[in-house]
């Protein structure tokens, strides 16, 4: 349990749905606009974010750092 | 066709090559796309939270007046010294900068929170002192901002 806390994305999840929740129990129009706002750029910007870490992942495999180096 | 889609086609097109050549190796890269991933998605999300904050709470016309085509230096300013200390990666400036944007700075700012956004570290400057040390992290930080504001106040007047 005191792994999953310390986990970076575990963190950094908790926090995007605190801070969503908070202001969705504050205000819920407010609220809907920040989830609109997090889908609407997340599936915007998901394709690219795919594709380029599959290059990356291709690249460390392929490309060893003695060929960058040299 | 969006641009994405073409990536996306490109990326699973080198993907399914490397696995005709080499079986092993594709797992691995498959392996190390899913770590990278796993790290990059959590601090997106985060990053789009705090851009709906910002749409929800900031009015287009305080984003306009502070970092707006009026604003001139002090906006590029403005933008610099945020984007210094933004806790961004890379794939999470473009995103917020696109917003920004769109709710109406101009594109000076824009360029300064970029550069900065990437360049800079502040949260990073105790890695950067303990890896590279003191006198190359304070040149290049330094050195970055001064230019950054330069180029990103050419850029302001070249795209107006």
């Amino acid at each position: 349990m005191k792994k999953l806390f310390r986990n970076d994305a575990f963190q950094f999840l908790s926090l995007s749905a605190g801070v969503t929740l908070l202001i969705y129990a504050a205000d819920v129009i407010k609220g809907m606009i920040v989830a609109r706002t997090v889908y609407i750029t997340l599936f915007d910007v998901l394709d690219i974010i795919v594709a380029v870490s599959i290059f990356i992942g291709l690249f460390q495999v392929w490309v060893k750092p003695a060929t960058i180096v040299k | 066709m969006r641009a994405g889609l073409i990536y996306v086609i490109i990326a699973f097109g080198l993907l399914a090559a490397s696995f005709l050549k080499e079986k092993e190796r594709t797992q691995e890269a498959i392996r190390a796309t899913i770590k990278i991933l796993y790290t990059i998605l959590p601090v997106l999300i985060f990053v789009f939270v705090l851009m709906g904050v910002i749409q929800a709470y900031v009015s287009r016309e305080t984003i306009a007046a502070i970092l707006g085509e009026q604003t001139g230096v002090l906006g590029i300013l403005y933008a610099e010294l945020v984007g210094s200390v933004a806790l961004f990666l890379p794939p999470a400036v473009f995103p917020f900068g696109g917003y920004l944007h769109d709710n109406g700075a101009a594109y000076g700012p824009i360029a300064g929170f970029v550069f900065t956004a990437i360049l800079i570290g502040m949260t990073t400057l105790p890695l950067e002192f303990k890896l590279l040390g003191k006198r190359f992290t304070m040149a290049r930080n330094i050195l970055t901002f001064i230019i950054a504001f330069f180029l990103a106040a050419f850029m302001g007047v070249v795209l107006g």
